[in-house]
């Protein structure tokens, strides 16, 4: 009984000496807050005549200018490739997976 | 052997299966613009117009299927961006087709017309440097920097293509895969002083 007395306050003494000393510590400087990002307005904001003027002329100058028949999508042609590869490995998957499962699966 | 086959048939089987996420939390500082699917691997453009063009005119103004029925309709490649450029100015859509470059330098810098200005901008890729057969169009709708004047760390895109449809690309994969393209860009905004856009035969409202 005397023994976890003692115990007792021997482990309250320790945790005020230990909360204290941490309150003392000196604190890491707070980490510089990152700069705010950057919120675009809630709506486009308009275009006036004279910058889409301005913004055609630039489109035409040579270092900016694009073709007129500058293509931003797959070709049909890529598309068919690409079709074809997919339709493949499916076909090639399945099967192969059933197989797999199949040849595990048999009584040795 | 057989449980290590069991476990895995599942993977394999689900590899070929692509599953769609809806966009449902757009990162600080992007434009929260509602995403259009391409229909197939041709339809990217039409698609990324689509997106950019309803954010625009705040609304519903066309659907991709429409867009893309008009434009073959009047004898038009919807994947050619001087084809789409001029069907748009026939509807008071003004859309430039210019190369630029990821700053924000007025007007030719990406960072200029989605940080500054709020506009989505098309933006086409290419994954496969030296073949324009390769070509794809996504929308940039964030650019995320630390600060006002900080340089890109990475870009958010909507790819019409991508199962995930939102992705986060960092600066140099963006600069890789639209240098590859050309580093064509195609802003899109209403024609000054032209009233509303001309809404196109049987659009939504």
């Amino acid at each position: 009984m005397r023994t976890m007395a003692i115990g007792l306050v021997l482990v309250v003494v320790l945790g005020m000496v230990t909360s204290q000393a941490a309150a003392e510590a000196p604190q890491p400087a707070a980490a510089k807050p990152a700069e705010a990002k950057v919120s675009p307005p809630a709506r486009p904001l308009p275009i006036t005549v004279e910058q889409a003027d301005a913004l055609e002329e630039i489109a035409e100058s040579p270092p900016h200018a694009v073709p007129e028949d500058t293509r931003a999508a797959y070709s049909p042609e890529a598309d068919r490739f690409t079709t074809e590869l997919s339709v493949r490995a499916v076909q090639i998957g399945i099967p192969g997976t059933i197989l797999g499962i199949l040849i595990a699966a048999a009584p040795l | 052997m057989a449980v290590a086959v069991l476990a895995l048939a599942p993977g394999l089987l689900g590899a070929s299966c692509q599953k769609r996420v809806a966009v449902d939390h757009f990162p600080p500082g992007a434009l929260q613009v509602g995403y259009v699917a391409a229909a197939n691997y041709t339809d990217c453009l039409v698609a990324s117009v689509v997106m950019c063009a309803n954010y625009v005119r705040g609304s519903e103004w066309c659907s991709a299927a429409r867009l893309r029925s008009e434009l073959t309709a009047a004898g038009k490649d919807p994947a050619l961006t001087g084809d789409m450029r001029s069907w748009l100015a026939g509807r008071n859509i003004t859309m430039i087709a210019l190369r630029g470059e990821l700053s924000d330098a007025q007007p030719t810098g990406l960072g200029w017309w989605v940080r500054q200005r709020g506009y989505p901008v098309t933006c086409v890729v290419n994954r496969h440097a030296g073949k324009a057969d390769y070509n794809h169009a996504v929308v940039v709708i964030g650019i995320d920097a630390r600060g006002a004047t900080a340089d890109a760390e990475a870009v958010y895109v909507l790819d019409p293509a991508s199962p995930k449809r939102l992705e986060r690309w960092d600066r140099l994969s963006f600069e890789h895969y639209w240098g590859s393209g050309g580093s064509v860009m195609l802003p899109l905004f209403e024609t000054p002083g032209r009233g509303t856009p001309a809404m196109p035969t049987g659009a939504r409202s």
